[in-house]
Formats: structure tokens, sequence, C-alpha cells
């Protein structure tokens, strides 16, 4: 990263979320005691002004949760969560209306995102109708700006479209433009290439890219794959069972993984080449139910170099090398 | 094209000459007619698959591979129609069969899995009867123990342990689904498994499991793989042929090998030069230009020609045939004057 003003966008302590887990009739009369889905429990991290940080881990990590929460669409059951300083569990509707306008989001479905009933220069200006920002001429102009940035051409003839006369690549550029409108300055990308086609994808990501410098963007990026986080993160967690298990320079987390659930993620990327042989054993077994998570490591039942301590006590994350930091007892 | 010819033509392309071709298909096209007009999802498709190999479909969106697959077993989803062509299945021909003489193909012979197999499982039947039922169904002098023997070896196989035959479908996860899925296939002794993008909705661990998985069931139970997807990278780890499609067309076919070390197709290409990969510490990522071609008004000439860096002016006017070159066949005029046999209709 050039020299930018270095400081901490979002920065979230001791981060929980349980979601309910609804019971029925029966178990709500025997008066079973309520039961927790785990989604998000006990995170910490923070996120540098310029930088593109990755939430990266396997469906049922929790990192999409971690996300919502960030962007204030749900609430923590516990912890903190700091927008450029500011505590945003504490403000009012009022005050939060002001700080949304300075985070968005970008989530995976393109076709989900766009009202079908609105046209697409609807879609873009309604933000700015929203916060009251320029008159309509301005509104339309600065929508038919950003069409044109984001390499939708002609604007004048998109901006009069609906989403389904687009592609799912245009769309998704669509939401992006629209993302942008307000020129926040922290975007969360949730899976943003994941509905993609495989050739759109570098098209996507580059652009996102370039939006990032020509907007002095940060970016929360969530995705599944590693593949992706590689080519666009500065800084990447990997999430597994609610919990990060290791945290670093996306460069030292890639060369140098520690954890035994960050090599098998690595080790399970397909690769496109015929010659190419796994070096490392795929854990047998899936993720876990959330609801009743294993005792200690959340790992140790899929883990090749379980202990006898992974069962009992979980390992906290501890600092390896600069920036880099682990949750495993191979590490003690 | 004779017998005669295809054979000579497949022991020069095919690196290991003791495959035959178990399915052969020649000249498919299927429409499909839409308000706006008629949507050709597969035009003029050749394509032989040879027993025991496992073939890679690869190709976006809107491609036609998975229409390719349902073609196969003659069940092209409505509005879609087969319009013209054959598909040969041990040398007849499944077009011409009555409904009744394909349901005894269907599963028995060759068998198919679907990216979401909770959509393709009954959630109201336990484990043991989806198997039970299957194998009943296409022999019927099977008794409900023997079947139920059967599927319980089976489902060991692929890791699942008895007392899990009893579950439902909801109470098992994505990769056991689809492990119970292939079970299906694999206790009528399918010999054809066509899976259609198998893996989308696994995690990548259990997407890898899956995989081992199904190259360890090639060698056990040697049967025909064709592996529908986009993901080149699980291509590239289990195929050993693989087809390019692009805009209802093949675009490139042969050995994997070949084909990831040096794709001759500009879309194989602008494909391989698309996708990261993890090992390399600079991939050099090349995006490619423009939207996949839209069916209802293809582009007349090459469906890849709006696309493509090397086109000239005449790919917008013809349509490439395939040439063959270097033991493949490629649709791309670059290779035209290089086809060194003759221009075929393969």
């Amino acid at each position: 990263m050039t020299a930018k003003k270095v400081d901490e966008i979002v920065k979230v302590t001791n981060l929980k979320k349980y979601f309910e887990v609804e019971r029925d009739i029966i178990q709500k009369l025997s008066s079973k005691t309520k039961r927790y889905v785990k989604a998000v429990d006990g995170v910490s991290f923070s996120i540098k002004r310029g930088e593109v940080f990755g939430l990266v881990g396997e469906s049922g990590s929790g990192k999409t949760t971690t996300g919502r929460l960030i962007i204030n669409i749900i609430q923590p059951t516990e912890g903190e969560i700091l927008f450029d300083g500011i505590d945003l569990t504490t403000l009012s509707k009022g005050e939060m209306k002001k700080i949304r306008k300075r985070m968005q989001v970008i989530f995976q479905d393109p076709y989900a995102s766009l009202n079908p009933r609105m046209k697409i220069g609807k879609a873009l200006i309604q933000p700015l109708e929203i916060h009251r920002i320029g008159t309509p001429g301005e509104r339309k102009d600065m929508a038919l700006r950003l069409l044109e940035h984001v390499g939708l051409t002609p604007p004048e003839i998109i901006y009069t479209k609906y989403p389904h006369q687009l592609s799912g690549g245009q769309r998704q550029r669509v939401v992006i433009a629209r993302a942008l409108i307000l020129h926040p300055e922290f975007v969360l990308a949730d899976e943003p290439i994941a509905m993609a086609d495989v050739s759109m994808r570098v098209l996507l990501l580059e652009l996102m890219m370039k939006l990032k410098e020509e907007f002095n963007l940060t970016y929360l990026f969530i995705t599944h794959d590693l593949a992706t986080a590689k080519y666009v993160c500065d800084m990447i967690a990997i999430m597994y069972l609610g919990k990060i298990v290791e945290i670093g320079k996306l460069k030292d987390v890639f060369k140098n993984p520690l954890h035994p659930y960050t090599k098998a993620l690595l080790s399970a990327i397909p690769i496109p080449d015929p010659e190419h042989k796994r070096k490392i054993e795929i854990p047998k077994g899936e993720i876990p139910n959330p609801i009743n998570p294993p005792s200690g490591c959340r790992f140790h039942p899929r883990c090749p170099y379980k202990m006898d301590i992974c069962e009992k006590e979980e390992p906290p994350l501890k600092i390896i090398d600069e920036e880099h930091s682990v949750a495993c007892h191979l590490f003690d | 094209m004779t017998g005669e010819k295809t054979k000579t033509n497949r022991t020069k392309s095919m690196e290991s000459a003791k495959y035959e071709p178990i399915i052969k298909i020649k000249d498919l096209e299927v429409t499909f007619p839409i308000r706006q007009g008629n949507v050709i999802a597969l035009d003029g498709i050749n394509l032989e698959i040879y027993r025991g190999e496992t073939l890679g479909i690869v190709g976006e969106s809107g491609c036609g591979k998975s229409t390719l697959g349902f073609s196969i077993l003659n069940s092209v989803q409505s509005p879609g129609k087969i319009t013209k062509g054959e598909i040969y299945f041990h040398g007849e021909n499944l077009l011409e069969k009555s409904e009744k003489e394909l349901q005894k193909i269907r599963g028995k012979k060759i068998s198919m899995i679907f990216q979401d197999p909770m959509t393709s499982l009954n959630p109201l039947m336990r484990i043991d009867r989806h198997i039970i039922e299957t194998i009943r169904k296409h022999e019927k002098n099977v008794s409900r123990k023997e079947a139920l023997e059967r599927a319980a070896y089976l489902l060991d196989k692929l890791g699942i342990i008895r007392e899990r035959l009893f579950d439902f479908p909801h109470q098992l996860s994505g990769g056991m689904r689809q492990r119970v899925m292939i079970g299906i296939g694999l206790a009528l002794n399918a010999e054809v498994l066509i899976a259609d993008e198998p893996t989308t909705s696994l995690d990548v661990i259990v997407e890898a499991q899956f995989i081992q998985l199904l190259a360890q069931l090639k060698r056990e139970f040697g049967i025909t793989l064709i592996l529908i997807t986009h993901n080149m990278g699980i291509v590239a780890e289990i195929s050993d042929r693989v087809a390019v499609m692009y805009g209802g067309k093949i675009m490139e076919i042969g050995t994997s090998d070949k084909i990831f070390k040096n794709p001759l197709h500009p879309y194989t290409e602008g494909l391989l030069k698309s996708i990261p990969n993890i090992l390399l510490d600079d991939d050099n990522l090349e995006p490619m230009p423009g939207f996949p071609p839209d069916l209802l008004n293809p582009p007349e000439g090459c469906r890849f020609a709006p696309r493509c860096k090397y086109a000239t002016e005449r790919c917008f006017r013809e349509s490439p045939k395939m040439y063959r070159y270097d033991s493949r066949m490629v649709s791309c005029f670059k290779y035209e004057n290089k086809d060194k046999t003759r221009e075929t209709d393969l």
C-alpha cells in the first residue's frame, strides 16, 4: 500500500451473533431450553483505510453474518463495532442514516438486488433521493456518468432499461454503480462475482479494483473462493464455524499457511493443470452443526494433527509474526 | 462419415486406442421455441464418448452443456426439442426409441446426477427407500432384503455408514446427498454417469472429497463419466478428454493434457487466461472482453468472433468447421490450412 492516511476504518471487538433456533410447540411446552446457532462467536479484527480485507470461509462459517453486522443491518448479540471510531451499536436511527451513506454493499445476486419493475436509472438515483442529494437534473447526470464509469455504454440507453433487459454481468455492474453513487468510503462486497460467468469474473474484479482507486474505497471482500481472494485482497481472515482461525497479510497466509484448516482449504482448490497432484490429504467430514459446535478447537474432529488438548481447550488467536495470527494449539 | 474412417481417425487422435465409443452423437440440434423466436441451444454437435473415459464438458452458462447432458437421455426439458441429429448408445439410436424403451435405459444404463441433490430426492422418503425402489423398479426379481444389502454396501463404499440409510434427505449434508445420488446410479450398475455441475453446491473441501471419490469409483466400477461443469480446475483434475462449448457449439475437443497446456481455440485460450491459478505467484490474468452471445440472435459466422482478438472479417461472415490439428478437433479458421488430413465433418 502506498502511504495513505493509515487508520482503522472498521474495528470489531469480540463480535458475537447468536440466532435463536425456532422450537416447535412441543419443545416449547416441554420447556426445553432455548438453543442458539452461534453464527459469529467472538470475532475481532480491524480494517485499515484503503485496503481490501478478505473474509474467507465455507458456507456456515459466519462470514456473511459478520459482514451484515458491520454494516449494521443486523444487531450483534455482543461486542463492539467501530466505524471510523464511532460505535455503531449505540447509534440512533437518525445517526445511523448519516453513517449508512458512507458504507454501501454489493450482494452476490444481481437478479435479487435490483427491483425488476424499476428502470436502471431510477434504481441509481433512488439513493440520491433518499439522502436528498442534488436536483433531479444533477442526479441524472451523476447516474449517467457513473454508468459510463462502470463500462455500461451508451449510458443514456442503459438508463432507460429494465433489469431483465440486461445480462447478468451488466446487472452486476449496475449494482456496483448503485453502491458507489453516494460516494461511500467503505463497501461490503459479499461474493460479488460468485454468480458471474467465468469469463466475466476477471473483468468485474478489475472494475472493482479500478473503482477502489478512483473512489478511495475500502473493501470488505467476502468470498468462499481463495483464488478470488488471492487476486484482490491485501489482508485475509479465514473463518471456521463462527471463529477466525487465521488472519494475516494475504501473501503470508498463502506462502506460509499455519492453521491446518487453512492448509486444507488451500490444497482443496482445484488447479487448472492436469499434471498437478495434491500434496495434502483432504480432511474427512464436513463442517459440523453450528448449534452444537465441537468442544475445544472447533476444527479438531477433522484435523489431521489433533492432540489431546484440542478437544478440551479452545485455542486463542496468537500472534506468530507481525500481523499474522493463528488460533491453533500447535503453536502454543 | 463411415465407420471405417472414424476408426482410423480415432486411433490417430486418441492416445490410448483401447477406448471404444459407447455414445455417439451426430449433428445434434436442440431448439427452444420461446415467445420471441427460436433459441438454438445446441447447433450441430458431433461427439463420441469412449467406454471408460472421463469426458469433461466445459463452458459458461447458456453454452448448452447441460442441454447436451439431457439430450443424451433424450429428455430435454420442455419447451426444448431435439430438432435434428442422432444419438447412438451401443449402436442404437436413442431418438428412435419409445418412452418405455428409454425408461429402461435411463437410470439403469445411463444415470444422471445434478447440481442440487435435494431436488432429485423425495423429501418424504428415507434414503433406503430411494435406492431399494430404484433397484426393484428395474430388476423385478430382487427381494427387498437383497436390495437393502446392495444399498448398504454401495453407501459404505461411498463413505456413508449404514445407520444413515434410514435418514431422510434433509438430515444429510449436501455432500452426502450427492453421494446418495451416485449410489442410486451405481446400484443399477449404470455404464454411463452424467454429472451436471455435481459440486457447484458443495464447499471446496467437500468438493475435493467428492472429486477424489469420483476418481476412485471410476477405477473400481469402470464407469464412463461425463462431467459437465464450468470449473476448469475440476476438469483438469479428473478428465481424460475435454470438450469446450460456447454458444451452443463445440469449440475444441481433445485430451486434457493438450487442451490445458496448449489451448488452440481463442475461446479456450481466453477462458484459461481468465481463471486464477492459486499456485502461481503472479498469474497474469487477462479478462475476456464482451458478453456471451444471445442465442436468440446468434452472431453470424463464428459465435466467438465478437469477443475474439484474432477475428478476421471472414470470421464474422462464415462459420468455421471442425478442423483436425495436433490430435484435436478445433472450430477455428486459424487451423484450417494447418489441417493436414482434410476438412472433417466430425
